[in-house]
């Protein structure tokens, strides 16, 4: 086994968790009159165990997070000391999100928001911002070239300031996002390649339309991190994308699924991660599952069987 | 009195399975079909500030989500008639999530009690668009926050923040009267308005300003629940019902997150029946001094939501009504 990838986990699917530890004297609290299982999904202790437990060494927290972090923790550092002492051994990013980016008189309020982000988790030892570039296409797109630029001149800015704390920005381009299939690439190039890179979601690009291997072959040198996760809804149509809460199937379907479990080539994807030499953080994210833990054993096990045959 | 359930209840602390369903209008719509297969005749709100998740999701908790997923706000009203719910009791309203968004925002949080105003008038606007019939309002963001605003840096901070929190209150009680909504007061447990405290603000306040107590937070700051529904006998509204075995040993009430303490006892809400307020007492003196408007019933942090609404309704057939 090689040692060119490091497997971190988004935390998104458990939500805003309040809890710094819940133990377990307290157990009865939580199962009498209840009698389920809750007592196990309330506090950053018992979530983190379960994360490292699975086999990763780093998280991915959400920019939602840090106000209740903060708060339970008193600071992003003292959070990072005790995700360290449950045998973590990096907090790698924080997905953010430039609502609005398209209308320049709202970056002064983007870039306090995202100032303060930055700041979080650079306090915490992460190194990659992952942006959602503007707010959902439903509402906002198509967007007109300005429109465009001054999306790709907020993630400029944005990513000059990562760089300033030694942590670089990523694009995450949504499937349901303003910048969509039809101007994906040309904001990539309106983007500064100095200081915003991308993170490839495979499974939201997927859904957007866009050959996710192809992508890779022409990206490879701006894609320095990765969201993992299969659909099977490739190329879906802009009906669908471009629709109001796209987000959330109204009707309970599902976008996203375990790896594996879709159509995305993973395979092929680590062949051509082990061509390019790719080193460093490839992140999981559970998106779309009733059940954040049983998919996560489920990637972590697709991973350790299939894909680290190929390169790790 | 008409027995409501509000939305609070349908906010589970759990970060379990299924946590982030409840982005999904689906779960929603579900959520609408068991409140009217129990007959609850109508529900308070939770009525927030946009924010990136609210915005874009199920959540009918903000206008965007509403207008997003039923066209507007009159849509989402006669959605939920069709499904079986008549009524829509309140929108609740906080200082916390003014706050909360000023933070995010980068705007100026000491400025926060003109946020209020300004949010409360979007509130009425929508209780109006909604039918709805009040605005209840939890008016001042929880101790850590203000302490961290500076707040008691000053010994005259608190006070003057009751003389421009009354002046507030009662614009928020013009607007919301000029559009026919009935406004209200609710003082959780962390507030400064703890306790005995909320009567500084209802005595210096427009008579018109209702209060909504919450009797949990009553039964918290160890305050006589039955004499402070007595003394507001002519001015309650949207008197939230709801249930807790939470002794507050170390002055979480005053550390950040009060409602998830982080030492000693962690479950701060149970379910309606299952905690130490005399619950039926409530409803005895309730009817004693002859009040007729809507009891909401919560069970904040339940564990499993359909079980707690039956629960619930049961709990209302066989014991509350029997008082």
């Amino acid at each position: 086994m090689g040692n060119n990838l490091q497997f971190s986990y988004m935390t998104n699917m458990w939500g805003d968790i309040k809890f710094r530890q819940v133990p377990s004297g307290n157990f009865k609290e939580w199962y009498q009159n209840d009698f389920n299982n809750m007592y196990y999904y309330l506090d950053w202790d018992k979530i983190i165990k379960y994360i490292v437990g699975a086999g990763f060494d780093g998280i991915e927290l959400m920019v939602f997070q840090i106000p209740n972090i903060l708060k339970a923790f008193g600071s992003m550092k003292n959070f990072k000391e005790f995700c360290e002492e449950r045998g973590l051994k990096r907090i790698t990013g924080m997905f953010s999100h430039h609502i609005g980016s398209e209308d320049k008189r709202n970056h002064e309020e983007i870039f306090s928001f995202e100032q303060k982000a930055i700041d979080a988790l650079a306090e915490c030892g992460g190194i990659n911002m992952i942006i959602q570039p503007a707010g959902q296409y439903y509402g906002t797109g198509p967007l007109t070239e300005e429109g465009l630029r001054n999306v790709a001149d907020c993630m400029n800015e944005v990513g000059r300031r990562c760089r300033e704390k030694g942590m670089v920005a990523s694009i995450h381009n949504e499937f349901w996002c303003a910048v969509n299939l039809y101007d994906h690439e040309r904001f990539i190039e309106l983007c500064d390649p100095e200081t915003v890179f991308y993170c490839l979601d495979t499974a939201q690009v997927s859904i957007m339309g866009v050959d996710m291997l192809s992508f890779y072959e022409k990206y490879h040198e701006r894609i320095k991190f990765f969201h993992l996760k299969d659909t099977d809804q490739p190329a879906a149509p802009d009906k669908k994308r471009f629709g109001p809460g796209a987000e959330f199937d109204k009707d309970g379907g599902r976008w996203f699924w375990e790896l594996g479990a879709g159509k995305v080539d993973f395979v092929s994807l680590f062949k051509l991660m082990k061509k390019y030499e790719f080193k460093g953080w490839v992140s999981v994210e559970t998106d779309g599952t009733p059940d954040p833990l049983a998919t996560t054993l489920l990637t972590k096990h697709y991973i350790d069987t299939v894909l680290k045959l190929v390169y790790c | 009195m008409k027995f409501g359930v509000n939305l609070g209840i349908l906010e589970p602390v759990t970060c379990g399975p299924d946590n982030m369903s409840r982005n999904a209008l689906w779960y929603w719509e579900s959520m609408y079909k068991w409140l009217s297969a129990t007959d609850f005749p109508g529900f308070e709100m939770t009525y927030k500030p946009w924010d990136f998740n609210l915005g874009r999701s199920g959540m009918p908790f903000t206008r965007a989500s509403m207008e997003t997923f039923y066209g507007s706000l009159k849509g989402f009203r006669e959605h939920i008639g069709e499904l079986g719910i008549p009524e829509i009791a309140a929108l609740h309203i906080t200082a916390g999530d003014v706050v909360a968004d000023y933070q995010t925002r980068s705007l100026d949080e000491s400025r926060w009690l003109e946020g209020l105003l300004e949010f409360s008038k979007e509130a009425v606007d929508s209780a109006a668009e909604l039918g709805a019939e009040g605005v209840v309002v939890s008016p001042v963001p929880d101790f850590a926050c203000l302490k961290e605003m500076g707040l008691f840096e000053n010994s005259s901070g608190p006070e003057r923040l009751m003389e421009d929190l009354t002046r507030t209150v009662d614009r928020m009680g013009e607007i919301a009267g000029q559009a026919g909504i009935k406004l209200a007061v609710r003082n959780e447990y962390w507030s400064l308005l703890h306790g005995d405290h909320v009567d500084d603000l209802l005595d210096a306040a427009d008579e018109k300003i209702l209060y909504s107590p919450d009797v949990a937070s009553l039964y918290i700051s160890k305050v006589d629940i039955y004499e402070k529904i007595r003394k507001y006998k002519d001015r309650l509204g949207f008197v939230l019902l709801n249930d807790t075995f939470f002794e507050d040993r170390h002055d979480i009430y005053k550390q950040p997150l009060p409602e998830y303490p982080q030492t000693g006892a962690q479950r701060v809400y149970c379910m309606v029946g299952d905690g130490k307020v005399d619950t039926t007492g409530i409803v005895k003196v309730l009817k004693e001094v002859g009040y007729e408007g809507w009891t909401i019933c919560g069970s904040h942090e339940a564990t499993n939501v359909p079980k707690a609404i039956l629960n619930l309704r049961w709990y209302i057939n066989y014991v509350l009504k029997k008082v």
